[in-house]
């Protein structure tokens, strides 16, 4: 017991944060349901005047044929409801529709989305089905109609991450992957605060501080961009898609990379410390536009691009906001720590160094 | 301090001139790379224009920038430290840099029309692109040239610290130049240009913040 | 033992296995490279303290 004391003694309330938040993370994380999705749809097409029999299968869906479900294709702010959902299993289910034609006769094609409403919450597959839009001869008539009323749909149930269909159970990257950038940002940053100290106080101490944040923020960017390949590789198929966050994530390391070369190359131990800062000074306002302003300029997979902010409703909703927000706090706090750990040796070194060359 | 600028460019460009085969090694640079171009793609679309054009304005000013503070010896850093302002010195070089990369590009292009005749559809555009590229180009190499100057493998340093620096600056200046051949569909320019227009004053204050410091060796 | 060892390897290897159960185990393999990433790192701190420690020796002796 005594031990136990001792090992947790003295410990900064942010090693705490690390402490206690992680396991939370990683306990939600995985421990957490995905909510029901649908993963196919067949047939993936239909034209207008038809009575359809769709069959989709869904993942982690409870479908019980003794409860309400209900269903509609929907097309912008209009939606069609669903003749009959007929349930084959927990996972699958028939769909059947009859097709009329969409007031606004021009369209040609249609992508219409697909949701079904069960007593659990609702599940929705996006762009499901390609409709031929055609006008109807005299002796096909169809009852229904696209309408605009307010659909009617249950509240989630459940607490669970939302399902979607690229990613499925790799959404729960977003507290492992994306908190890497977050921490990196944050602890160069930081190191930027320690260098301008340094150019202003000449105390080698914030050198080393500086020094140790920045390869703490190198190590968290290169995990980043590992995970953030393996992550892509099973969401958009390649390890590396050339896409514009990718890219960024790689130059801003190469100009990271660029500080310990720098530092390296240069013998004289004062200019490599007042050196290094000032180009790690440069660097970092370099990054912002990197980081911050061009990727919104440019299309790409990442979410938050082509104008609209990071982080919005879609791509987070308020179940993940309650683990991601903690997991970016532990992940910078995890940084911190490693940087710390990094800096106190290199004290103790310096320390012993001096001692040494004095006593000589 | 302003005619102290005006001497040190002065001097800048007497000093370059004087060494001809610098500038004859440049110019046959561009020549020999243009005409390894020509024989090896004989017709040139209009977006390779763009992705040629930055690979060569890159390799193009990490040739001609890399010794814009190495040719001075330390002897006469402290001569000028005596002498003038720091803020004068950086800025001498900022604008004796950029204009040489100026006149170099515009020189690179004006060859490049002779080989590949594909004119910009919007000629203000473009040239208004290469001034800002340029400018930050120039900066961030003036930056990083002093710096790199105090390391022991100078060219090495120089080339890894700024060709990613520059990075930001290409993608946005590219991004200008397709909408300059027309090459988009976007044809909003504003937001590429103010950005960068943003590097390039990030880039000078930061100098102008930091150079002093730098300077004091 | 050792036949379901040899399966548990073949169903590892499979083409679609990271697919399976909704990609959860690229999630797995994502936190686990996290992990090793700061292993790495705490033991490359452990080296250079090890160096510490040894000067710190050599200088009482």
């Amino acid at each position: 017991m005594e031990r136990l004391k001792n090992l947790f003694s003295g410990l900064k309330w942010w090693k705490w944060a690390v402490l206690l938040i992680m396991p939370y993370v990683i306990l939600m994380g995985f421990l957490v349901p995905l909510g029901q999705g649908i993963t196919s749809i067949t047939p993936g097409s239909t034209a207008t005047g038809a009575n359809i029999n769709f069959r989709i299968s869904a993942y982690n869906s409870q479908f019980s044929p003794d409860k309400s479900n209900t269903a509609w294709l929907k097309y912008h702010d209009l939606h069609l409801p669903a003749k009959l959902v007929k349930v084959l299993s927990p996972q699958e289910a028939e769909v059947i529709f009859d097709i009329p034609v969409l007031p606004d006769k021009s369209v040609k094609f249609a992508d219409l989305s697909l949701i079904i409403n069960t007593p659990e919450g609702p599940a929705v597959l996006p762009s499901a089905v390609s409709l031929r839009n055609i006008a109807l001869d005299s002796t096909t008539i169809i009852n229904e109609v696209w309408s605009d009323n307010k659909l009617n749909i249950n509240k989630e149930a459940n607490f669970n991450y939302p399902f979607r269909n690229l990613m499925a159970e790799t959404i729960r990257n977003i507290y492992f992957h994306v908190p890497l950038w977050f921490a990196m940002t944050f602890v160069f940053m930081f190191s930027v605060f320690y260098s301008i100290r340094y150019l202003r106080k000449k105390d080698i101490n914030d050198d080393q501080k500086a020094l140790s944040l920045i390869a703490a923020g190198m190590l968290f960017g290169i995990l980043g961009c590992i995970t953030g390949a393996m992550w892509a590789k099973y969401t958009w198929g390649q390890y590396w898609s050339f896409d514009v966050k990718q890219n960024m994530a790689a130059i801003s390391l190469l100009i990271y990379s660029g500080y310990f070369l720098l530092r390296k190359s240069l013998s004289d131990p004062d200019a490599k410390s007042r050196i290094g800062n000032i180009y790690s000074i440069f660097a970092f306002c370099m990054l912002i536009p990197l980081i911050f302003i061009i990727p919104r300029r440019y299309d790409s997979l990442h979410p938050g691009n082509g104008g609209n902010p990071a982080l919005g409703a879609d791509d987070l909703d308020n179940t993940m906001r309650t683990v991601f927000y903690p997991a970016v706090i532990a992940y910078i706090c995890l940084g911190f720590w490693l940087a710390e750990l990094n800096y106190r040796i290199i004290k103790i070194k310096n320390k012993i160094e001096s001692h040494e060359t004095y006593s000589k | 301090m302003l005619s102290q600028i005006v001497s040190l460019v002065k001097k800048d460009f007497t000093t370059e001139f004087k060494s001809q085969e610098r500038i004859a090694g440049v110019i046959l640079y561009l020549f020999s790379t243009i005409l390894v171009l020509y024989y090896s793609l004989v017709k040139v679309e209009r977006f390779l224009w763009v992705s040629i054009f930055w690979i060569l304005l890159i390799f193009l000013s990490i040739n001609a920038l890399n010794s814009s503070f190495s040719k001075e010896i330390r002897t006469r850093h402290w001569y000028y430290y005596s002498l003038v302002h720091p803020l004068a010195v950086y800025f001498s070089k900022l604008i004796f840099n950029f204009i040489w990369l100026f006149v170099l590009t515009t020189l690179s292009i004006l060859i490049f029309k002779v080989f590949f005749d594909v004119p910009p559809l919007r000629f203000g555009l473009f040239a208004v692109t290469l001034i800002s590229s340029t400018l930050g180009i120039a900066c961030i190499f003036t930056f990083i040239s002093l710096i790199s100057g105090k390391s022991s493998d100078q060219s090495t340093v120089m080339s890894v610290l700024a060709t990613p620096l520059i990075f930001p600056i290409m993608m946005a200046g590219s991004r200008l130049m397709m909408n300059a051949f027309g090459l988009l569909s976007d044809t909003d320019y504003s937001a590429d240009f103010l950005s960068i227009i943003a590097i390039d004053i990030v880039a000078i204050g930061l100098s102008i913040l930091l150079f002093p410091i730098l300077w004091r060796d | 033992m050792k036949p379901i060892l040899n399966e548990y390897f073949i169903m590892l290897f499979q083409a679609d296995f990271l697919r399976s159960i909704g990609k959860i185990y690229v999630v797995a393999i994502v936190s686990l490279i996290v992990w090793f990433g700061v292993a790495w790192y705490l033991l490359r701190l452990e080296r250079k303290l090890k160096d510490v420690e040894n000067q710190i020796k050599s200088f009482k002796s």
